[in-house]
């Protein structure tokens, strides 16, 4: 569905609106899309494009391009993304440019929509305004007055109410769009000062904004009639105040995550065990059927122990997505950004890069683009630096099962001690982001600096199913992003492990045995394999670190990503039986007879994994927005060495 | 009244914004609503310390009140709504 190159020119619409107007939310119902969204700024931080079917005015199907545009308050850009946004919409100067216009407008923040509405349609045509979350305005009182909405703006806008969960609503915005486009050739032109509305100083700025204001302070309460002012909403300011309190902010944020790692380790628990189960069924099931089958051992020992060992951890992967697109949709999330800005600043950091920070426990590759909310570009590129540091969901798998393997499932005083350990490995992410941001800013001076502002949501009640879609756009990206290179690599990995030099006619002595009875790959094949031999290849660097040429194999093959650790794990040490992974790693023992899995290897393997950069898409990410080689290399070299030093050292020490 | 210093500035109330500096900010404020003239809630207590809660017509903003150089605010009574 998304956008390629195509030799026929499609008609182009394009939704402009203010940041958080819901944009993104309209652009996914009308394109069937799935982009992600949010009710904070910076989210959406480059134009998305899609295609959408529409019935013409003689009932013919026509497809055209649809543009989601990074919010704007004005014409004059400060952030990156904004820049985007304003770039895009004087392009309606060209030949080239939308054949429809869409303003996006929220009515319950009816100045800042209306204030930008009035200042771009004497510049741009607008041809349809859609009142987005029609349903939480009528919730809040607005009654909207179609008569002062005419008197104002005229005849030539049509406008839309729209609620969000109405598939009516969509279909009478799409036969608008019809309707326009139907009609193309009266458009009028956008303004030739257009060209230039972006350049302005900021006393221009201010004359300018003061001129709209005077115009739009008396049309507001006439169009959006309001039953109770939301300045005596005295209800909302009462919870800010506790939300944002310096002290009880942080405590109610540090309680609110205590209980999300909580629920990560015991609601998982079934469902994990449900899956584990399940993959050992099939591998079961098909050495029953086909014992001596090449590919059935490539499938149940390669693919299928590889896949098990990942997937096994997707519940913990939701239920983090699920709590963080909680935190997001019930407003709750800005309050973070705003009770966390004094702190990060102390580290050279501003408010805004809280964002892109919380982002970076989901994924760090959106994170990263998110920075370009960030207008100081020196705060903007720390920012971006320090991202990776953050423990992302790629990272659960290997916590978990090093955690499961350092510590008992047992709970201390109702506590889930593995739950507790998996916040703190947050926490120490964290930590090293904010501590690496305070030694990059003393390197990289920051001239000037961002203000703070932010614009607080509505506290809400969120919808299930939003959050649930969230939830799923997410871990969609993380199973099958991961899959596909789990599988691969399982294919690749069980080669290795099954073959070696002697099924060339080589003659490679072994030095290692591998002291672990694996159950259908052969012992004394592995120690001979492929895998083997460059495994001891690089046993020398790992070993100060608890590792032995296994774990080293593991450790190389989550370069592609970082939760195929655990899957080569899983490859490398299949359980036998009914016998739980966790259980059977336990058991696995060194040539000196020694634990493998020691409380000092996993934690030594803990600190090397919350430090490493072992993320391809991350680093190419880093490359484009830094618009660098240098940046992500010495991101790179720096994360692998300091990793690697205190990987040595916390074994060492333990 | 201008005020250079934060703490000159009511803890809480209604306010008319009457000036702000710098302009580079004052831009950005005016664009969401909060110009020379507009009727804003603030409070500055009970915060992440230096920062200032806006209440506008639009719902919440919090603000670095470092920020301003000068922010001359008229304090109305609360009955004036």
């Amino acid at each position: 569905m998304m956008n390629s190159e195509t030799t026929i020119r499609l008609p182009k619409i394009l939704l402009i609106g203010t940041p958080n107007s819901g944009k993104t939310s309209l652009f996914n119902r009308m394109t069937g899309l799935n982009h992600r969204t949010a009710n904070f700024p910076g989210v959406t931080t480059h134009v998305q494009k899609g295609r959408l079917k529409l019935k013409g005015l003689n009932n013919s199907l026509m497809e055209v391009e649809c543009y989601d545009l990074p919010g704007i308050y004005s014409l004059n850009p400060e952030t990156e993304d904004e820049k985007v946004a304003v770039n895009c919409i004087r392009k309606a100067l060209d030949q080239d440019g939308p054949q429809c216009v869409i303003f996006v407008a929220d009515p319950t923040t009816p100045f800042r929509t209306l204030h930008l509405l009035e200042h771009l349609r004497h510049l741009i045509h607008i041809d349809l305004v859609v009142f987005n979350f029609w349903d939480v305005a009528q919730k809040e009182g607005i009654v909207f007055s179609e008569k002062a909405f005419r008197d104002f703006f005229g005849e030539d806008i049509r406008y839309a109410l729209h609620n969000p969960k109405s598939v009516i609503h969509i279909r009478q915005i799409k036969s608008y769009i019809a309707e326009v486009l139907a009609l193309n050739k009266n458009r009028p032109p956008a303004h030739p000062l257009l060209a230039l509305d972006h350049c302005l100083n900021p006393q221009e700025r201010i004359e300018q904004s003061k001129r709209v204001y005077e115009k739009v302070v008396g049309i507001v309460p006439l169009i959006f009639k309001r039953t109770s002012s939301p300045l005596s909403t005295g209800r909302m300011r009462l919870v800010d105040r506790i939300l944002l309190h310096p002290v009880l902010g942080f405590g109610i944020f540090l309680i609110i995550l205590f209980f999300i790692f909580q629920a990560i380790f015991l609601w998982s628990a079934w469902p994990m065990n449900f899956i584990e189960q399940v993959f050992a069924g099939l591998g079961d099931l098909l050495h029953q059927r086909w014992p001596d089958s090449l590919l059935v051992q490539l499938l149940a020992d390669g693919v299928l122990q590889g896949l098990a060992g990942v997937l096994m951890f997707v519940p913990q992967i939701a239920f983090l997505l699920f709590f963080m697109a909680l935190m997001e949709e019930t407003g709750y999330m800005a309050r973070v950004v705003a009770i966390m800005d004094r702190f990060m600043r102390v580290f050279g950091l501003s408010g805004r890069s809280v964002v892109p920070l919380l982002g970076g426990a989901a994924c760090a590759v959106p994170s990263i683009l998110a920075t370009r909310s960030i207008p100081n570009s020196a705060q903007r590129l720390i920012t971006i630096l320090v991202i990776p540091l953050m423990s992302c969901s790629a990272r659960i798998p290997v916590y978990s099962l090093l955690l499961g393997l350092l510590l008992p499932p047992h709970k201390w005083f109702g506590i889930d001690v593995r739950g507790l350990a998996l916040l703190v490995m947050y926490l120490v992410g964290f930590s090293l982001a904010i501590g690496a941001a305070w030694m990059f800013s003393k390197f990289k001076k920051i001239k000037g600096h961002d203000f703070l502002l932010i614009s607080l949501p509505h506290l809400q009640v969120p919808l299930p199913l939003v959050l649930i879609s969230k939830m799923w756009v997410s871990l969609k990206e993380f199973i099958f992003g991961a899959g596909k290179i789990i599988f691969f690599l399982s294919v690749i990995l069980w080669a290795m492990l099954n073959y070696g030099p002697a099924d060339l006619g080589l003659n490679v002595k072994s030095t290692n045995s591998l002291h672990s009875s694996g159950q259908h790959i052969n012992p004394d094949k592995i120690q001979n394999s492929w895998a083997a031999l460059f495994g001891k290849l690089i046993e020398p660097v790992i070993k100060p670190m608890g590792c032995d040429w296994r774990l080293g194999v593991a450790i190389i093959s989550s370069f592609a990503a970082r939760e195929v650790f655990s899957g080569t794990v899983a490859t490398l040490f299949p359980p036998p039986g009914k016998v739980s992974l966790r259980d059977h790693l336990l058991t696995i023992r060194n040539v000196d007879g020694t634990l493998l899995f020691s409380p000092a290897t996993c934690m030594a393997l803990l600190v090397f994994y919350a430090i490493a950069l072992q993320c391809v898409s991350t680093i190419v990410t880093i490359f484009h927005e830094s618009k660098s080689v240098f940046w992500p290399l010495l991101q790179f070299s720096i994360y692998m060495l300091m990793a690697w030093v205190l990987a040595v050292v916390v074994y060492q020490l333990f | 009244m201008i005020q250079r210093k934060k703490l000159l500035i009511p803890k809480v109330g209604w306010c008319k914004v009457r000036h702000l500096r710098p302009s580079a900010i004052a831009a950005r404020m005016a664009e969401l609503g909060i110009a020379p003239g507009s009727v804003i809630w603030i409070q500055t207590y009970q915060l992440p310390p230096g920062t200032i809660y806006v209440a506008t017509q639009d719902g919440g903003l919090v603000m670095r009140i470092e920020e301003f150089r000068e922010i001359e605010l008229e304090e109305l009574p609360y009955d004036e709504f």
